[in-house]
């Protein structure tokens, strides 16, 4: 048996089916991303692991264990909050304290994992201070080391870093990614960023309305998405119906209604070329720059297509120009409407 | 559901609630509608207030000292409010004489006003020695006297509660107004009162509760020659006077319906003047 | 804008003065023999004297206080337990909570009063205690203060999170409420508390009705001055006042107290 695992879950609030059956496992060790829009169900799963959501029906089993109707706090499973988690009438000290007071641990115990907790999220000499005098970032570092000090079997975190300005955002993915690998904790990370879940996780889990839509690595996802939801939600996909891509490229060995093509995938050239399996004339709307990166709204026979190109050299495409649009048919992908359960 | 076992934990609000807030207020009303010392129905103690001139002077005088008191207090009360605003520090000494003040109210309050403005009081005294008699414009012993003492307590409790409302203004506001060609008339009445009248008619509402109920002041400056509806129930209850548990809770009933229509004016008049303020 | 300020400033010195006179024109009052003419004249302490050294005041000033403390403590304990039940299981019995706890708003002392007092003063046994028909009256006075007081901290702090946050930290609901939730309520308590006891203190309609002559308290040893004495009046008034003051300063002070002990 994994580490943790779901056996069709399903979680029900009234009469809003909000997980439709989740089956899943997760192995111990490893840092994986639930990833989706708001309402789709991660976060909800999140909590039932947690004990803080009673499931419908199903079960969850951790490290062999059926917890579905242990309480929470019986359950060994640390989180970490969106925010306004920490005691706000305790210092930095006292609140990575409490779980180790919960424990009774000895006092000098105590100082001594608190230490070294502090070590790990950099925020040694900050003992003393209160939670409201600290910044976002720091108060979620406090948060984080409060939920490992007291060594839990898995550990939560809810949209942790969704609050923190984007600029702070890097250095605390990087730091929870360190702290997971030298602690070696199982991890489960909630975001709706799919760039953050890129960065932080071994594996993600897409949800979509209460289901997973598809599970894999990073670079998986990114790929080869199998559906309609994954390539729009992953990536800046073009999505764009079989028949009218045929009418303008010709047959497809696609079996799908839909396909969805990268942006990167698609080749800009001044002058008609040789190398790519289509080329044809296309005409510049507009374009964004993205710093590094110009992504081009273009024009090829009636339908709008994005294309990013790396910032190279100092021709620009402008608006109006006429130039030709090239791409391989293997990075034409067939998604489905649905996803195949 | 396995939580029910909670519940106990209501159990001692409970029993405050029901024998001290329910039970009381359903005898009133029961013993209101029934003959002395009977069981049955009857409307003659309503009858009794409604022609007999005592009784029906006392809901008079309230009525009029409450209404009075509480709209001079709380224009007072307002402009105190906004002067609060404009300076932090003297507003924060202020804000500490409105609490100290705001409990000297009651029997207190009456004798103080008794030295000021009595008979021999010092003002009435000094307005002697200045040559004119102060009795003859002001009786401190009369609904006159009654609605200045009102007005004292009602200052400290109306300004402390208006005082947060104050915070809501914005400052975009007035720039807004004039930016839009708008004068300070405007901006004080077309934006801002609109916009605070809520928490102003929500402070008129315990305003008049306050006074409508008020009974230590005037019983102190006026004993039972007091003409208040509180002085009359309490009259019934205790005193030198036969006890009357069936007439004083008719009486009492007279002011709980009194309440209760002034609250749902002032409900209603909020309504209309809230519209899409949350 | 200068003038405004200033015209502001004009409005709250008024308002003190008119607020701040009788007060004072009280204290002088009890400290001279007579003031018939425009200054007062014959400096004592007498009155005070008369009025400290009296054993019936000063029996009636701490029935006051026992009065004052005893339903604001059972109140508020009672409201923390409903709080419990209402902010970690029953969500949906708030608004029952909060009708009952606003009723009295509405429905003022003295209606309670006479119908506490008629309801029960005949029965015998325990309800027919005035002591107890007090505390218990006062307590009904008083819930709207403690309901707000105690529901205005909730609100100022993120109840839920911080719970959940403390059941994945190893502790129960109920000793997340308990340990955490609570603390962060005690400045809210304090203040609620404060409002009522001094309501309580000041109060003479309740306990004219339902004391009467079984537990007399200051202010009806007060009322009962009036009709002898002017200055031992001002005096008793002075006494009064002083002792609320020192009431709320002892509080602050444990307020601060608490405080400064978690820094």
């Amino acid at each position: 048996m994994a580490f943790i695992e779901f056996k069709n879950v399903i979680k029900k609030f009234d009469d809003n089916n909000v997980l439709k059956g989740i089956n899943l496992k997760i192995e111990k060790g490893e840092l994986i991303t639930l990833l989706g829009p708001s309402g789709c169900g991660k976060s909800t799963l999140l909590r039932c692991l947690a004990g803080l959501e009673e499931v419908t029906s199903g079960e969850i089993y951790l490290d062999g264990e059926n917890i579905t109707n242990i309480q929470p706090q019986k359950r060994g499973i640390g989180m970490v909050f969106q925010q306004y988690s920490l005691f706000p009438n305790m210092n930095v000290y006292d609140n990575i304290a409490f779980p180790l007071k919960q424990k009774k641990v000895s006092k000098e115990k105590i100082e001594l994992k608190v230490k070294e907790a502090l070590e790990m999220v950099d925020l040694v000499g900050r003992e003393k201070a209160y939670p409201q005098e600290l910044s976002g970032g720091q108060q979620q570092r406090v948060a984080l080391a409060r939920s490992i000090v007291q060594e839990p079997k898995v550990l939560l975190l809810d949209e942790p870093l969704s609050a923190i300005d984007a600029k702070l955002r890097k250095s605390l993915q990087e730091k929870i990614k360190y702290i997971q690998k030298e602690l070696g904790i199982t991890t489960i990370f909630v975001t709706h960023d799919q760039d953050e879940a890129m960065i932080m996780s071994d594996y993600i889990h897409l949800f979509n309305q209460g289901n997973i839509e598809q599970s894999g690595t990073p670079v998986e996802i990114y790929t080869n998405p199998k559906t309609k939801f994954a390539a729009e939600f992953i990536g800046h996909y073009n999505i764009i119906e079989k028949e009218a891509i045929e009418n303008i490229f010709g047959t497809l060995d696609v079996n799908s209604d839909y396909v969805a093509i990268r942006p990167e995938t698609i080749q800009l050239s001044k002058d008609k070329i040789n190398d790519f399996d289509i080329c044809e004339k296309a005409t510049i709307i507009s374009y964004l720059s993205h710093g590094n990166v110009l992504r081009y709204t273009l024009q090829c026979k009636g339908i709008k297509f994005k294309a990013d190109v790396l910032f190279r050299s100092f021709t620009l495409y402008e608006v109006g120009d006429t130039i030709y649009f090239n791409i391989d048919k293997y990075n034409i992908l067939e998604v489905s409407e649905n996803a195949i359960i | 559901m396995k939580n029910k076992k909670c519940l106990v934990a209501l159990i001692p609000f409970l029993l405050i609630i029901v024998l001290f807030e329910i039970a009381p207020l359903i005898s009133i009303v029961v013993k209101s509608f029934s003959p002395v010392d009977e069981v049955g129905f009857t409307l003659e103690h309503f009858v009794k207030i409604l022609i007999t001139d005592l009784y029906l002077n006392s809901i008079k005088g309230s009525l009029i000292i409450a209404i009075i008191s509480s709209i001079v207090g709380i224009i007072i009360s307002f402009f105190g409010a906004k002067a609060a605003h404009s300076d932090k520090k003297i507003g924060k000494v202020f804000r500490m004489i409105l609490n100290i003040t705001s409990n000297f109210a009651g029997i207190p309050l009456a004798f103080a006003f008794i030295i000021l403005l009595g008979n021999t009081g010092v003002i009435t005294l000094f307005s002697k020695n200045l040559g004119f008699d102060l009795l003859n414009v002001f009786d401190l012993y009369s609904i006159n006297g009654l609605i200045l003492t009102y007005v004292y307590f009602q200052i400290p409790l109306a300004t402390l509660l208006l005082l947060p409302s104050f915070d809501l203004i914005k400052k975009e506001w007035k720039e807004a107004v004039e930016l839009l060609g708008g004068s300070k008339f405007v901006y004080w009445f077309k934006v801002v009162i609109p916009n605070l009248l809520p928490s102003i008619l929500g402070t008129f509402s315990v305003l008049f509760a306050n006074a409508i109920a008020a009974y230590a002041t005037g019983y102190a400056l006026l004993s039972s020659n007091a003409m208040l509806l509180s002085v009359r129930i309490s009259e019934q209850f205790v005193g030198d006077l036969v006890q009357a548990k069936e007439f004083g809770s008719a009486l009492a009933v007279v002011l709980m319906v009194i309440m209760v229509i002034a609250t749902q004016i002032l409900n209603r008049i909020q309504k209309h003047f809230k519209g899409g303020i949350e | 804008m200068k003038k405004n300020i200033l015209l502001d400033k004009v409005i709250m010195l008024f308002i003190s003065i008119y607020l701040l006179l009788p007060l004072i024109l009280t204290f002088i009052y009890s400290i001279f023999n007579e003031w018939t003419s425009i200054l007062p004249s014959g400096f004592t302490l007498k009155y005070y004297i008369q009025v400290l050294t009296d054993p019936l005041f000063i029996a009636s000033l701490l029935r006051s206080l026992i009065i004052s403390f005893i339903p604001v403590l059972v109140c508020t304990l009672a409201m923390i337990l409903v709080f419990y039940v209402t902010t970690l299981y029953f969500p949906k019995l708030e608004r029952i909570i909060e009708i009952l706890c606003t009723i009295p708003y509405s429905i003022q002392g003295i209606i309670i009063a006479v119908g506490v007092l008629s309801l029960y003063s005949g029965i015998g046994g325990m309800l027919s205690n005035r002591f107890l028909l007090l505390v218990g009256t006062y307590c009904i006075i008083i819930l709207p203060y403690v309901y707000r007081g105690l529901k205005n901290s909730l609100n100022a702090i993120h109840v839920h999170t911080l719970i959940e946050a403390g059941q994945m930290l190893g502790c129960s609901k109920p000793k997340a409420f308990f340990s955490i939730i609570l603390p962060n309520m005690l400045s809210g308590i304090v203040v609620s508390m404060m409002i009522s006891i001094s309501m309580i203190f000041a109060d003479f309609v309740i306990v004219n009705i339902i004391g009467g002559s079984y537990f007399q308290t200051a202010s009806m040893y007060l009322y009962k001055a009036m009709s002898k004495s002017g200055q031992i009046t001002s005096a008793i008034i002075v006494v009064l006042f002083m002792t609320t003051l020192l009431i709320s300063k002892i509080v602050t002070n444990i307020e601060n107290k608490t405080k400064r002990k978690e820094k």
